[in-house]
């Protein structure tokens, strides 16, 4: 999405026309991701603005080497994981996808079906949601999550799997295939 | 061998198999039911990241936080705001002619998909057409049946029903796309009467959208569109705001 580069000079300087313009342009992207990554709304809400202040305060910055919605996707990613961080929301990034991987009630499961990927994400652990989101939907490698989140390249696949077996039991009815003459799930490794 | 688990099958959509796996796979129907499940979640995501949905953000908000922080600098306007965007007077109403345009492609486009689809299945375009109407289907069918040569061919109602998520997400990307470039970086008269219009023809496709819910209230095909409806008329009422004075926004419609 090209943005006027004379919009951003103006944003700059402080005319709010123009930042509004900005925000208005590029929020529907910005704010997605944001959301994505924090899963509660009401703090997304808040960590967003903050989000928003931050990539309005860089603008100087801004050299114009990437599209502004690139440059601005980097800072929403960068501060929302800051800001998480600050919450302690990835303090239990190892321990707590454990429990929720274990649950094979089959049955309880399919009364929370998801409706999108978002809905479902939002049912993972926090660090889970996480290291899949940036892996499978913003398109980050296993290092640069490492680098990001402060855990081995290895934890980032090892959460990842997981995540992924959990969403699959989640999002059934959109993932699944042509139906077998039983249930195909597997929770369980043997025949 | 055992079937193989559902961790390392969400591995499988990155890296190959071994060999006794690949083996395994090969004779084992539930195992590969299961790879492709999980390829499709895969597409799902790799999907997601053009999702839009409604901003959590608001310019009131943001904007009084700007102000605090030295962000906006408040100078009385001492010329129209039009000269900010001087595209806005460039060429009078041709928002207007730009917008209509696309609007008639849309229409064709989904038209033709319709008329396509019934003749496809053998039946005429539309109930009662005459021969006018019979020409353009005829050259709607012909476009179509070139494209058709790289549509895919779904092989379940899943896989069908994931491309139609992809598809509706990349059109609504696309039309917000359009949207922005043609109306909401150049805020004037003409972009107000347009986000009002389609405002209300928003509120067309949410009141027969809501009829369907409850036809259908856990159908996953109504309740996208019902939703996609939603954030669409909360992206118009946004780009409504940005067409309004300074400090003024729009807080129902």
């Amino acid at each position: 999405m090209g943005t006027d580069q004379l919009t951003i000079r103006r944003a700059i300087e402080g005319d709010e026309r123009a930042l509004r313009s900005l925000w208005s342009q590029h929020s529907p992207h910005v704010d997605a991701i944001v959301r994505r990554l924090v899963g509660d709304p009401d703090l997304a809400e808040d960590i967003a603005q903050e989000v928003w202040i931050q990539i309005f305060r860089a603008l100087p910055s801004y050299r114009g080497e990437s599209q502004f919605g690139t440059w601005a996707h980097r800072i929403a990613v960068n501060r929302t994981l800051n800001a998480l961080r600050r919450v302690r929301r990835l303090a239990k990034l190892e321990s707590e996808i454990d429990d929720d991987i274990a649950i094979v009630d089959q049955a309880a499961e399919r009364s929370m079906l998801a409706a999108t990927i978002e809905e479902a994400a939002r049912q993972l652990a926090p660090g889970a949601r996480t290291v899949f989101i940036l892996h499978d939907v913003e398109g980050y490698t296993h290092e640069e999550i490492a680098t990001e989140l402060g855990i081995t390249a290895g934890g980032s696949k090892s959460q990842l799997f997981k995540a992924r077996a959990k969403l699959r039991r989640l999002l059934a009815h959109l993932v699944d295939g042509p139906t077998l003459d039983t249930d195909t799930t597997h929770v369980t490794p043997h025949c | 061998m055992s079937h193989l688990t559902a961790e390392r099958l969400a591995e499988l959509t990155d890296v190959e198999p071994t060999s006794s796996e690949a083996a395994h796979l090969a004779t084992c129907e539930a195992c590969r039911a299961e790879l492709g499940a999980f390829d499709r979640l895969r597409a799902l995501a790799s999907d997601e990241s053009t999702r839009l949905a409604p901003a959590i953000t608001t310019w009131s908000g943001l904007a009084s936080l700007l102000r605090a922080d030295g962000l906006i600098r408040d100078e009385p306007a001492t010329a129209p705001s039009g000269l900010a965007f001087p595209r806005d007077r460039a060429i009078p109403g041709a928002h207007r002619v730009r917008w209509g345009l696309r609007a008639a492609a849309a229409m064709f486009l989904v038209a033709g998909g319709t008329m396509a689809g019934r003749m496809s299945a053998g039946a005429a375009p539309l109930p009662g057409t005459g021969p006018l109407m019979r020409d353009s289907m005829r050259a709607i069918a012909s476009v179509a049946a070139r494209v058709s040569d790289t549509l895919p061919v779904f092989r379940s109602s899943a896989e069908a029903l994931a491309a139609l998520t992809v598809a509706e997400r990349q059109y609504q990307y696309a039309a917000a796309f359009l949207g922005e470039r043609d109306s909401a970086s150049t805020p004037s008269d003409d972009a107000s009467n347009v986000y009002r219009a389609r405002l209300v023809a928003l509120d067309g496709v949410m009141a027969a959208t809501r009829v369907a819910l409850y036809e259908a209230p856990h159908d996953p095909v109504i309740n996208r569109y019902y939703l996609s409806t939603l954030g669409a008329r909360a992206a118009a009422i946004r780009q409504l705001s940005t067409t309004l004075p300074v400090g003024m926004e729009v807080s129902r419609y």
